[in-house]
């Protein structure tokens, strides 16, 4: 899996390359741990077209990353998903906490 | 004209498999390196047959298992490499022969992938093949590989056509390690959930914790059990840990009624993953034992080639 951060001003889009699994995830973390030291991002947008699926604890990692963009007023969502990773975020109801938007 | 690519023989036994081969209108090529982007480009139907003589052809082999088992159609290995060829032997439809070969072998290899080459349809061949396995694994925790050991078992059940679809190899890969995570981590290493970080600049203390415990013996000492059992209704696959066990009561169920809250939760979402794969799933009452149930296609429905 490989991640690539492409900031324009304050938006920071995060491309996910790859299915997040046990290594994916270290990986996730350490990314989104750079960003959030950022402290002019207000706006973080995901693609995960090529991401086919992500373990829970994955997806624990989102949480906590919206969880940290939310309290600081700001926006995140997800640009751009593969279709059996949008089932699977559909499944947990995710799109009711941020934005999932397929393209 | 097909494509048979031998990975692994001697010179001697290379030219011995080619002339063979070649009568039976099979264009040969001995391939070693960048195999994987070999397999990628190709368009034809094709065989790659493998001999095992290093560690090194062991590894590659295993990859060929997990990541390309439906290009596996025979495999020679050394007689002391058991564990091997018990691995191999869990792919249906693929010869199994034991190094070294001799000079009639080499004909009978020949002729078994000209065999193989005609059953076109692998999917139907399988399930066709298919009566009774049962089978058991066992590890010590630490020692365990879970993404490498969930393709293995996501790639049995394929084979043994349990799924229509290659797409959804990734779901069962997934749920499958849910299943083994959950075991592993909450089983027989006791982690709590709560350790883990609720932010992100948080120190990772679970991680840190897993690692150490994993570390000790009465922790990464205990063992993981994975059985399997397929018939030709059924796979079911049985995951059981020497830990303390849990409540099951608590296992969440995401639906219409789910609060926010609970949706961002860090934790707890493993079980809506593991059901997307499987029909069935039941726990032990000490929660020790998860058993995973696949319902096999019907017949009329499996996909013609």
């Amino acid at each position: 899996m490989d991640i690539e951060l492409e900031k324009d001003g304050s938006t920071m889009k995060i491309i996910i390359d790859g299915n997040i699994d046990t290594d994916g995830g270290h990986e996730l973390s350490v990314q989104l741990q750079e960003v959030m030291e950022m402290d002019d991002v207000e706006h973080v947008i995901f693609n995960m077209t090529t991401c086919r699926t992500t373990i829970s604890s994955g997806i624990g990692k989102l949480m906590n990353f919206y969880k940290y963009i939310d309290a600081k007023k700001g926006k995140m969502e997800i640009r751009g998903i593969s279709d059996s990773l949008y089932t699977q975020f559909m499944e947990i109801h995710l799109d009711r906490i941020f934005p999932i938007i397929r393209e | 004209m097909k494509n048979v690519i031998l990975v692994g023989f001697s010179e001697n036994d290379f030219s011995l498999l080619e002339m063979y081969l070649a009568e039976k209108q099979f264009s040969v090529r001995d391939l070693r390196e960048n195999l994987a982007e070999s397999l990628s480009k190709m368009k034809d139907p094709m065989i790659v047959f493998f001999s095992v003589q290093s560690e090194e052809d062991s590894k590659l082999l295993r990859k060929i298992i997990t990541d390309y088992p439906q290009h596996l159609y025979g495999c020679t290995v050394p007689e002391n490499n058991r564990d091997l060829g018990y691995a191999v032997s869990l792919l249906p439809g693929v010869q199994l022969f034991f190094l070294p070969l001799v000079k009639k072998e080499v004909q009978k290899v020949a002729s078994k992938l000209y065999d193989a080459v005609r059953s076109i349809n692998r999917i139907l061949s399988v399930y066709e093949g298919l009566v009774d396995q049962h089978h058991h694994f066992r590890w010590k925790t630490r020692d365990l590989q879970i993404s490498e050991t969930c393709r293995f078992f996501a790639t049995i059940l394929m084979q043994a056509g349990m799924y229509q679809d290659d797409t959804q190899m990734d779901q069962v890969v997934l749920a499958l390690e849910e299943a083994l995570i959950n075991s592993v981590e909450h089983g027989n290493l006791e982690l709590d959930s709560s350790l883990r970080p609720q932010s992100l600049f948080e120190e990772d203390r679970y991680e840190e914790e897993r690692v150490k415990r994993l570390g000790e013996e009465q922790y990464g000492g205990r063992y993981i059990d994975i059985t399997l059992n397929i018939t030709r209704e059924s796979a079911e696959l049985a995951i059981t840990n020497q830990g303390p066990g849990f409540d099951t009561s608590n296992i969440k169920i995401f639906d219409e009624d789910t609060s926010e809250e609970e949706i961002l939760d860090i934790s707890g979402k493993g079980g809506r993953l593991i059901s997307r794969a499987f029909d069935e799933t039941r726990y032990n009452r000490k929660g020790t034992k998860i058993t995973l149930i696949r319902r096999a296609p019907v017949r009329g429905d499996i996909k013609q080639s």
